[in-house]
């Protein structure tokens, strides 16, 4: 299963980095990744969906994502959330997290400037290392061990 | 005596980070980099002498050295001893400006960077919950006529102003600074639920998917927690003493229920009343083993701490800003930052383009303070100035915005005729 809240941790640890707000900026996750979509719009970003399969553009425009082609979409980005990125698609001053990586130096602390040839930057936190433990207990869930949960949290379900 | 000579800070080597702190703050900040930027620079603050006492961090930081670069005479001290960053302190000497402030000095030596900062003999006063304007009246008294105005940033601050001036006791003016629409509406409620609960799940290490949050309190910074927590896949229980609020929060489509029900079953509970005493004694024996405690209040004594170290039988402090209490039959519970502001005490306090706002009212609130003259009492921000602030934000961002009159403007100049 899709573990619900698994994106949480990325976006956090973007937005901590940074200090920056979510809420009204432009996020655009690449390549699909409900969760993480689904929690920036849980803190109000205006989020844009890019994903190369036509059965997952379709799952994130159902729900109620904006899909774009990415080269569109990072021209409005603001906070992009993506595993690799084309450094000149990007619009100047936006914050990348999620796993790409740029060279360059420190601007804050676990913030990357990357100055690009034009003379403009581009932002890059290392977000890899983000991860929530109960998350990460929901990895390999097993009937049985969901039924142990369930029963911790005191939820019933028949 | 230059600035480093008179201020007391922890450790003037940190400057580089503070530095690099201060100067992520200008790059999103637009509507002081423009708007208060220009209006400040007409002379009014030229020569004048203006004490900032907010959590102080980058943001802080930065709008201080606007007002030194308007010609003021600046001196920035802490609104919480755990909320000071030294990095930031040391930045703000090496540009020039007196500071007394260091992280987590003891109450004493608090109390003594705030007389220090008073006896600076402040003009104007950019107060946070009154902390520094309290201090002077109380021991400084012979200082209050210097004041031309004072400028206040949280809600209880502007409860404490309210009490002074009913008691007959404001001799100054005080503008109402939480109160304004570009603060109260978007810090309080966007800035302050954002940041406190990314602190939260940051503390935690865990995600808000099915966890059971308790808010307490549900005025703007309660709304914003609730609506916040609920996208992220948290079920939410609002505790509300005052009906309307309570029934805002009931319609917003939030469990409402007394204290004594919310508690047992809550994952996280969030103090947010502005008061005191939000979480005391006898609500510390209703919480479930592995509960989580976060404050996003102004006073570090909306959770009752004193009460949770009596009744626990040890403490270990799983990292920094981590504490669990083990308390009698096997329960234990997780206190965040010592109950002090999470997000600020616990992270880096609210968003860096909330603060773009709130510290605009700021720096507009002390220049209108410095050119207007306004009468002793609490006073409005002026809406003129609000709507300014908006529109350059929105410009910034690029929205715009229908030109003509409101609907209700209108209505109103067509009654009135």
């Amino acid at each position: 299963m899709t573990v619900p809240g698994s994106g949480q941790a990325v976006i956090g640890a973007l937005l901590d980095a940074t200090n920056l707000l979510a809420s009204g900026k432009v996020l655009v996750v690449l390549g699909w990744d409900r969760e993480a979509a689904r929690a920036a719009r849980a803190l109000r970003a205006r989020v844009i969906v890019c994903c190369s399969d036509p059965l997952e553009a379709l799952e994130a425009h159902r729900d109620g994502f904006d899909v774009l082609p990415p080269a569109e979409a990072l021209a409005h980005a603001e906070l992009v959330i993506a595993r690799e990125v084309d450094a000149d698609l990007l619009r100047e001053g936006a914050v990348v997290g999620g796993g790409a990586l740029l060279p360059g130096e420190e601007a804050r602390g676990g913030v990357i400037e990357h100055v690009r040839p034009d003379g403009t930057s581009v932002f890059v936190v290392d977000t890899s290392g983000a991860a929530h433990a109960d998350v990460q207990a929901l990895a390999d869930v097993t009937p049985e061990t969901a039924e142990a949960m369930l029963a911790r949290r005191g939820v019933r379900y028949r | 005596m230059d600035a480093a000579a008179r201020s007391s800070i922890a450790d003037p080597s940190l400057a580089a980070e503070g530095e690099q702190r201060i100067r992520w703050v200008a790059r999103h900040s637009p509507v002081l980099n423009r708007l208060a930027r220009e209006r400040l620079a007409d002379g009014a603050l030229n020569g004048r002498r203006v004490a900032v006492v907010v959590h102080l961090e980058a943001k802080t930081a930065y709008l201080a050295t606007l007002f030194a670069e308007a010609g003021a005479d600046v001196v920035v001290a802490g609104s919480n001893p755990g909320t000071t960053q030294d990095s930031v302190c040391a930045a703000l000497v090496r540009r020039g400006i007196e500071v007394h402030g260091a992280h987590g000095i003891s109450e004493q030596d608090w109390q003594d960077d705030l007389l220090a900062t008073a006896d600076f003999e402040p003009e104007l006063i950019v107060d946070d919950g009154a902390e520094l304007t309290f201090r002077l009246l109380e021991y400084r008294p012979e200082l209050a006529e210097r004041v031309l105005g004072a400028s206040e940033e949280t809600t209880t601050g502007v409860a404490r102003f309210r009490a002074l001036e009913a008691a007959g006791r404001l001799p100054f003016p005080v503008i109402a600074a939480n109160d304004a629409w570009c603060k109260h509406l978007i810090d309080n409620r966007f800035g302050t639920a954002h940041s406190t609960l990314l602190a939260i799940l940051r503390l935690t290490g865990e995600s808000a998917a099915g966890k059971r949050f308790c808010i307490i309190g549900y005025g703007f910074v309660g709304r914003g927690l609730a609506q916040y927590a609920e996208g992220l896949g948290g079920r939410v229980t609002v505790v509300e003493v005052d009906p309307v609020p309570a029934l805002e929060a009931h319609i917003d489509g939030h469990r409402v229920a007394r204290l004594e029900e919310a508690l047992p079953d809550a994952d996280v509970v969030v103090t947010a009343t502005g008061g005191i005493g939000a979480l005391s004694n006898g609500a510390l024996a209703l919480l479930k083993d592995g509960a989580v405690l976060a404050n996003a209040g102004h006073h570090d004594h909306e959770i009752d701490v004193e009460a949770l170290q009596r009744a626990a039988d040890g403490m270990e402090e799983s990292r920094r800003n981590v504490r669990v209490y083990r308390l009698p039959h096997g329960r234990s519970v997780t206190l965040l930052a010592e109950g002090r502001l999470v997000n600020i005490a616990g992270a880096d306090g609210h968003p860096v383009e909330i603060m773009d706002l709130s510290f605009s009212v700021q720096a507009l609130a002390a220049h209108h303070l410095a050119s207007a003259r306004l009468d002793p009492g609490v006073h409005r921000f002026p809406a003129e100035l609000d709507r300014d602030i908006a529109r350059r934000k929105l410009a910034a961002v690029g929205v715009e915005l229908d030109e003509g009159a409101s609907v209700l403007g209108r209505i109103a100049e067509e009654w009135s005729l």
